[in-house]
This record gives C-alpha cells, structure tokens and sequence, in this order.
C-alpha cells in the first residue's frame, strides 16, 4: 500500500537526512567531501559490536561510541586533514578516500567479513495504525530514529543561530580569514564539525546495524545516498541536506515497489546527474551572488 | 613612554616576491598612525602581518612590549588588536547583528551597552539590525566592518582603505566617524590611499615605497615635503 511505502520510504530517509546533514557540516566548514563519513560510522560499530559482546547493554553502548567517535573525528581532522589544509581541498579529499579504504581493510583484518547481528535499542512489537486507509505500521526503532533526527536538528538549528560557537562557526564558514581576525580559532572549530560528523555516522551505523546488519560494506549505501540527499539540498544548506535526505528516501522506495528493486540505486546516481545539470545549486542551495 | 605598537625591521614575502624589506614604525597610545603609499606598496602586507594572518621572515612586531610576530591571528586579536580588513568582508551570509556578535567574539562580559554605544556611532546600522549584511550599500557595510572591529574594544584598531571605493560624501563620514573613534580613547592604525584625507586626522604619518618607509614624520612636518608626497602617492 502506498502510505506504508513512504513511512517506509521515510525511515531510510532519516539515515540519508543524518548521512547528509553530517557531508554538510564538515563541507561547509572545511570545503571537503568526506568520503571517509560512512566508514568511520562503520568502524565504530565494530566497536560497539565488541562492547555488545562484552555484555554492555545497547544504550550504554550507544553513548560510549558517539563519544569514542567524536575522538576519532578530532584524530582525524588533527593529524591528517589539519597538517593538509595549506595545499588543497583536493588532496585532502583524496586523504578522506583512503582512510576509507584503510578503515575497511582493518575491519576485515580485525573482525572478518561475516555479517554480525547487531541489537535494536528499542524492541518490541511495532505500533499498528487501522483506518479507512488501511493498516499502518510504525517500527520503534524507525520512530526512534525519525525522533532523534528531529532533535538533532532542532539542536543544531539553536546551536548555530543563537550561540556563541553556532555563530563562530557559520563565520568560519563563510569566511576563514575573517573569522581568525575576531579572535575565533578556526582549527577547533574544524576539529568541531568533524568531532560531530563522526558522532552522527556512528549514530546511523548504530541505529541501522539491526537491519543491513554489521559488515565492512554497511555503510556504502548511505554514504553514497547520504552525498545525493546533499546534493539534493543544494550541499551547504542544513535545512536541505534534511528535506533531502527524507525526500529521497520516499522517492527511492516508491521507484522500488513500483517500478523496479533493481533500479534503486540507479536511480539515485541518475537523480545526482539530473541536479547537477538542471538546478546545480540545489533545492535549498542559494546561488551566489557577488557584489562587483 | 613605550610606544603600543613597535614594527621593527619586518621582511615579509610571497614566495620569491619581497613586499616588505625591512620596514620599522612605531604606534603611540591614543594616537592615528597613517600609513600611506601606492598600489603595491606593502600597506595591507604590513597589516595582515600585525594582525598574524602572514609570517615575517625576518624582523618583530611588539605590541606592549612582547612579540607577537609568531602569534596566529585568532591570538593577536585576542589581545587586543582588530583589524577591519580591506574590501570590508563582512559576513553577508550573516544578519547585522551577528556580524557585531562575531565581532565580541572575543569579549566575556556583556556587550549590551558596547551594542547601544555602537548603534549611536552607526545610527543605520541599528535599523538594519536584522538584515543580512550582504544586502547592505558599500558604505553601509564598510560601517558595518568598522563597527565589528571596534565592538571587539580594541587597544588598536587598524583600518585598511576605509574609503575605498566610496562616494566623496561617505568618505567624509567616514573619517568624520575615525575622529570619534579616537575620541573615546581608542589608539588607530590607519592604512589609506586618499592622503590628503590621511593628512588631516593623523598624528603621525609613515609613506610606504615597494617595502620600505621612505618618508615619516608629522603631517605639518611633511606638508612641506607636499611635492615629493605628490609624487610618491600618484597626486
């Protein structure tokens, strides 16, 4: 049925909203594509597949990832991105590429390439909405989901428009030099959006894991999905990397049921390349306009 | 007394270029400072290396005494020097008042009465409080960038071409709006093109020459040098 389609639709849409609110946050501030986004999430829930296995309960686990992730973002951007900033964007990309591989490597060197099963935070039967439309049906751990990426959201909106740090660091945004002239140290505010967007792929791996299960590959699909969703939203507008995300969710299911499974993937690719030629600058991207 | 600002033979390069070699200048308290001289003459190099965005080669910066000439600029500006860059770059993205919020930055206290004192020098920029600095005129965002620097409560304010590409009768408001700068105490460092304007707020003026100061001393010292003024500025 349609509706339960696009709930569904909607609960993948909440990890590409997260996946490309967290390609958004380190771009906007450092000017780089992280490549490496999907896989750090992915790393870090092979962590927590180690504490699970050491009887640490799923929430307490939940919260020393999102922690040991924030660390791992900070070691990143200090010791590979940082150390790259004066040559170009391009070659710290690159860098982001190889962590990614690296990362996969040492996943299937440490823990092998056998899917692992991974514990809901939430269990339970699902919620089951009856009317005249028919039966709906709502997992917890998709209204888990779809609950924390509101909060999250709302959170980053407060914190970017009425704090101290929010404003430092749409200003680094905007402006490096300028900023680092009104006393802000723009390195801590790098090794702040990367310490975020860590913690926000482990947060997707983590609420995912139940269901693609954990693997070294577990987390291509959202990267991949996560960088459309951005696309989509125009790349650099928070607001639109979420509608995005969720959009595209919707619309990828809906291409499953009813046109073809196969086509999934194809056409998020072909709805990249669509963006990209017809509306470059996204649905939420606002085109520069430069005073001459 | 010890001057607030000592530049002691800086050598500044981009690369293989010199820009700066070898230029010395001091800073009293309470004073404006004018640095004047041509395109190219090393005036913004000499700021944007104060201010710690570029490295010296060779030479010192003292401000009160210590050398922040290895400083970065996040730190520089933290002791208490702002500098209004040129070509204003206010954040557009941003509304008028968080561009005065990025400004205070570095201040822990309350601003509120800095923000009142602000929007009486600045009286339009009160009224454009909420709109987003890139829709303001190019006056209005050059006060905007004045503004941002000062609301930071700088021991020495370094203004690059503030009169840059503004109509004549803003250019006066401008320096009209210096002079009350001065006024409530702050010490300026004044980079210009427009000299005769430099001419007459400064205490002290310096002409730069490819790198290096050529010609310093009191404006009426040096009006009777006008000539050779003339013809190092371009008239």
């Amino acid at each position: 049925m349609f509706l339960n389609q696009v709930i569904l639709g909607l609960s993948t849409g909440v990890f590409y909203s997260l996946a490309a609110l967290g390609l958004v946050l380190i771009y906007k501030v450092t000017g780089v594509v992280n490549f490496a986004f999907g896989n750090m999430g992915m790393f870090m829930i092979y962590v927590a597949y180690s504490l699970i296995s050491m009887e640490f309960s799923p929430f307490c686990t939940l919260l020393m990832i999102l922690v040991l992730a924030a660390g791992f973002g900070w070691i990143v951007e200090r010791f590979t991105m940082r150390p790259l900033k004066h040559l170009s964007h391009g070659s710290m990309l690159i860098v982001t590429l190889g962590i990614m591989m690296i990362l996969e490597g040492l996943v299937t060197q440490i823990w092998g390439t056998d899917y692992k099963g991974f514990p809901e935070i939430v269990t339970g039967r699902p919620y089951v909405l009856k009317g005249n439309f028919g039966i709906l049906v709502f997992r917890k751990q998709d209204i888990l989901a779809f609950i924390l990426l509101i909060l999250i959201s709302l959170l980053l909106f407060i914190f970017l428009k009425y704090t101290r740090l929010g404003i430092a660091l749409r200003t680094t945004s905007e402006d490096e030099e300028t900023a680092q002239l009104m006393g802000i140290n723009t390195n801590f505010i790098s090794s702040m959006v990367w310490m975020m967007g860590a913690s926000i792929a482990a947060l997707i791996a983590f609420l995912s894991a139940p269901r693609t299960y954990v693997s070294p590959v577990m987390m291509i699909h959202y990267q991949i999905e996560g960088f459309t969703a951005a696309v989509l939203g125009g790349f650099t507008s928070i607001p639109g990397a979420i509608f995005g995300g969720l959009v595209l969710g919707v619309l990828e299911n809906i291409v499953a049921t009813y046109i073809s499974n196969e086509l999934k993937t194809t056409f998020s690719l072909l709805l990249i390349v669509m963006i990209l030629l017809i509306r470059p600058e996204g649905l939420f991207g606002k085109t520069k306009v430069r005073r001459v | 007394m010890m001057p607030l600002l000592q530049v002691l033979d800086l050598h500044v390069s981009y690369g293989p270029i010199k820009a700066l070699k070898g230029i010395s200048f001091s800073v009293e308290e309470g004073s404006v400072t004018a640095l004047l001289g041509a395109n190219g003459a090393g005036k913004t190099t000499t700021l944007k290396t104060i201010s710690g965005l570029l490295k010296p080669v060779r030479g010192s910066i003292l401000f009160e005494g210590r050398d922040i000439s290895k400083s970065p600029a996040y730190r520089v500006a933290r002791l208490g020097i702002a500098l209004c860059p040129e070509g204003r770059r206010v954040f557009s993205s941003l509304t008028v008042h968080e561009n005065l919020l990025a400004g205070a930055y570095t201040r822990k206290e309350s601003i509120k009465e800095d923000l009142d004192m602000i929007f009486s020098i600045f009286p339009i920029l009160a009224e454009r409080k909420k709109q987003l600095a890139g829709t303001l005129s190019g006056g209005e965002q050059q006060m905007l960038a004045i503004a941002r620097a000062l609301i930071a409560k700088p021991k020495l304010l370094m203004l690059d071409e503030p009169s840059l590409g503004l109509a004549p009768k803003l250019v006066k408001e401008i320096f009209d709006t210096i002079l009350r700068i001065r006024e409530t105490g702050v010490t300026i460092l004044l980079v210009e093109q427009n000299a005769f304007m430099a001419m007459n707020i400064a205490d002290m003026i310096y002409v730069l020459e490819t790198g290096k100061v050529t010609l310093s001393g009191k404006p009426e010292e040096i009006k009777d040098r006008w000539e050779i003024v003339e013809k190092y500025l371009g008239g």
